[in-house]
């Protein structure tokens, strides 16, 4: 079975600024990778890209297939973005975020209504999901946004941070989530900087720092080859 | 189609919220307020006002200056005592006017004497009723005093016409215009231009503005918000999003001119109901063609539609540097200022008497068009009115494409970090 995801000797820059440096790495269908590294290390920049939000200044992306700058429309159509700290309009109730994001995903008012349920039961608001986004909590605001990137049940999704700054609770359900979404197919990309976190959720896993891949594979396997307890030890040995 | 409609009528929800609004409803029920007042005022002072008049004599004259008076709107009070009593009279039972007719009145006009009769408003605040009552009481003396003038010299002189020798010169004053002549002045064509034109520039400038505000917002608040990025991996076409911002801040900016436009017009008429000159200036205006005609109308639709084009398109170039809403709206300055310099200038200066460099500042920026087409059209000016729509249509559509360009482009995201980044 062909790669989701082949990302080829990538690399952006932002003018003499060098977010990511040549890296390389390969994402099989159904399988959670893991991008992790320290703030500023790249990854986010690598997460844009296959979202066809930023252009490869050198290299290539490809996403099941199509690449990323030539077929980014095609690429948007199986794919779901979810960025960090994104927000959500705050003056649509929960209800309506989600109606409005699955209008962009089918043109029928059936199929449609189907997402929009999908989306409210993986928010799991309850009655909150008819008030307004402006108050909801930082945990409820994540939800209903983790919600809406998996109601498409995309083929990728591409997940930055999906538990920063949540409590232990929402960050432990929204897991759950991402676990039984990868479980049913969906491909998983996701960056943190919480290696545990990481360690729990991905089949493999990729080390990034300033802008260069400095080790690939699985928690067990980088485990093993750094003579470490967990992955944060993996990341500090490997550095 | 649908998915455009989602997307502008996300924007307007996002766009029109209480908050935005009530200070726009704040002016309105100012606006009406004032209106109501001023109309109340006006009503006061057309209706009859009591006034005191200190009369020593019974006689023909003394009758007809009196009956004249309450014609106008005045409740006369006669009474024969000292006018130092009656001022403190008039003034302690309310009466607005105190009129001192002299002793001997008759008869000192029958020798052709002249008589002061003094007036004495009692100013007790500073309203349309005490400016208006002061200008009742002068028109009738003038009419007075005409008619007993005529009629002495009628008895004179009963050969000759009293008006002859009254006025023995007088002026008739007409205007020429694009071949056409019309009686009446320069001042009073200048105010029938106005009075047809000044809305436009006025109502063109707020949605200008307002749009261009609310489309800075939008990209603004999707930037602040973080809602960008998860827009713009939505599967549709970025072409939509622009439109779809650009309609729904139109739609939004056209609710608020029209809201504001509204309050604004009832102010309006509250000085300017029950006003003979209006239809006398009308059919002058017709006399010298200065009449809009629909074709007219038509031109100055199309050059206002691509005005509000290009400003959205502006704003939007200029709010993908911005960081948040705030930014955003101070980025959009440099497109208020391009839009309120043509206004000030077409509002006070004659573009053929300015000189050339400024004219060609004023040719050079789009938004002058809007306010130049409709004079240029009153005065036949076709070269400038083609030469502007061609300009602001091509304007536009660079603009539109720049805007379009920029919202597939990464430099959306990253615009502020580059421009950033070239500053240090």
């Amino acid at each position: 079975m062909s790669d989701a995801v082949v990302v080829n000797n990538l690399t952006r820059t932002y003018g003499n600024l060098t977010a990511v440096d040549s890296i390389s790495f390969a994402i099989r269908p159904g399988e959670i990778f893991g991008l992790i590294g320290p703030n500023g290390s790249g990854k986010t920049t690598t997460l844009r890209i296959v979202a066809t939000l930023l252009k490869p200044s050198a290299g290539s992306v490809t996403v099941f297939g199509m690449d990323v700058v030539k077929q980014a429309g095609a690429v948007r159509r199986v794919i779901s973005y979810l960025p960090e700290e994104a927000g959500a309009y705050r003056n649509l109730s929960g209800i309506d975020y989600l109606r409005f994001m699955a209008t962009f995903y089918t043109t029928n008012t059936v199929e449609r209504d189907k997402l929009v349920e999908i989306g409210i039961g993986l928010a799991d608001l309850g009655k909150r999901i008819y008030d307004k986004v402006s108050t909801y909590s930082k945990g409820m605001t994540r939800k209903l946004l983790l919600a809406r990137a998996l109601m498409t049940t995309p083929k990728l999704a591409i997940l930055d941070e999906p538990t920063s700054g949540l409590d232990v609770e929402n960050a432990h359900q929204i897991r759950q989530q991402i676990r039984q979404f990868a479980q049913q197919g969906t491909t998983v990309l996701l960056s943190s900087h919480n290696m545990l976190e990481v360690e729990f959720l991905s089949g493999r896993v990729a080390i990034i720092r300033s802008g260069k891949i400095i080790a690939t594979g699985s928690p067990a396997e980088l485990k093993s080859n750094y003579q470490a307890q967990n992955l944060e030890e993996v990341f500090l040995k490997a550095g | 189609m649908r998915i455009l409609g989602t997307i502008i009528f996300k924007e307007i929800r996002e766009l029109l919220t209480v908050r935005m609004l009530l200070p726009f409803l704040a002016i309105i029920v100012i606006f009406i307020f004032i209106g109501r007042a001023i109309r109340g005022e006006r009503k006061r002072a057309a209706a009859p006002q009591p006034a005191l008049t200190v009369v020593n004599e019974a006689s023909a004259i003394v009758d007809t200056i009196i009956s004249r008076l309450e014609k106008s709107g005045l409740l006369i009070t006669r009474t024969s005592e000292p006018k130092e009593q009656a001022l403190i009279r008039a003034q302690k039972q309310g009466f607005s006017t105190l009129l001192v007719l002299p002793e001997s009145l008759n008869e000192r006009l029958s020798r052709l004497e002249s008589v002061n009769i003094e007036v004495y408003s009692i100013v007790r605040g500073f309203s349309f009723t005490q400016s208006a009552r002061g200008v009742k009481i002068k028109s009738v003396f003038r009419e007075i005093n005409n008619d007993f003038s005529s009629q002495k010299l009628r008895e004179l002189l009963s050969e000759h016409n009293p008006e002859n020798i009254q006025q023995p010169i007088r002026t008739r004053e007409f205007v020429l215009l694009k071949g056409k002549i019309a009686p009446g002045t320069p001042g009073l064509i200048q105010g029938l231009v106005i009075s047809q034109t000044f809305l436009i520039p006025i109502i063109l400038l707020m949605v200008i503005i307002y749009a261009s505000q609310m489309i800075a917002a939008s990209i603004g608040q999707e930037k602040e918000n973080k809602t960008l990025e998860t827009l713009l991996t939505a599967p549709i076409n970025r072409a939509q999003i622009v439109l779809g911002k650009m309609l729904g801040a139109a739609v939004a900016a056209l609710v608020i001119s029209a809201i504001f436009m509204g309050g604004m017009a009832y102010y309006g008429t509250a000085f300017s109901e029950g006003s003979t000159q209006l239809t006398l200036d009308t059919s002058i205006a017709d006399q010298l063609g200065l009449s809009l005609t629909p074709e007219g109308l038509i031109l100055i639709g199309i050059t206002i539609f691509l005005a509000i084009l290009a400003a959205l398109a502006v704003a939007t170039l200029l709010a993908v540097f911005s960081e948040d809403a705030k930014s955003a709206q101070t980025n959009i300055t440099p497109l208020m200022m391009l839009c309120l310099i043509p206004y000030f200038f077409t509002i006070l200066f004659d573009i053929n008497a300015l000189s050339l460099p400024l004219k060609i500042l004023l040719l050079a920026i789009p938004f002058s068009y809007p306010f130049l087409v409709p004079q240029s059209l009153i005065f036949g000016n076709y070269p400038l009115i083609l030469f502007g729509l061609l300009y602001l249509t091509i304007f536009a559509l660079i603009t539109i494409f720049i805007a379009g360009k920029l919202f597939t482009s990464d430099r959306l995201l990253t615009a502020r970090l580059r421009l950033r980044r070239r500053r240090s």
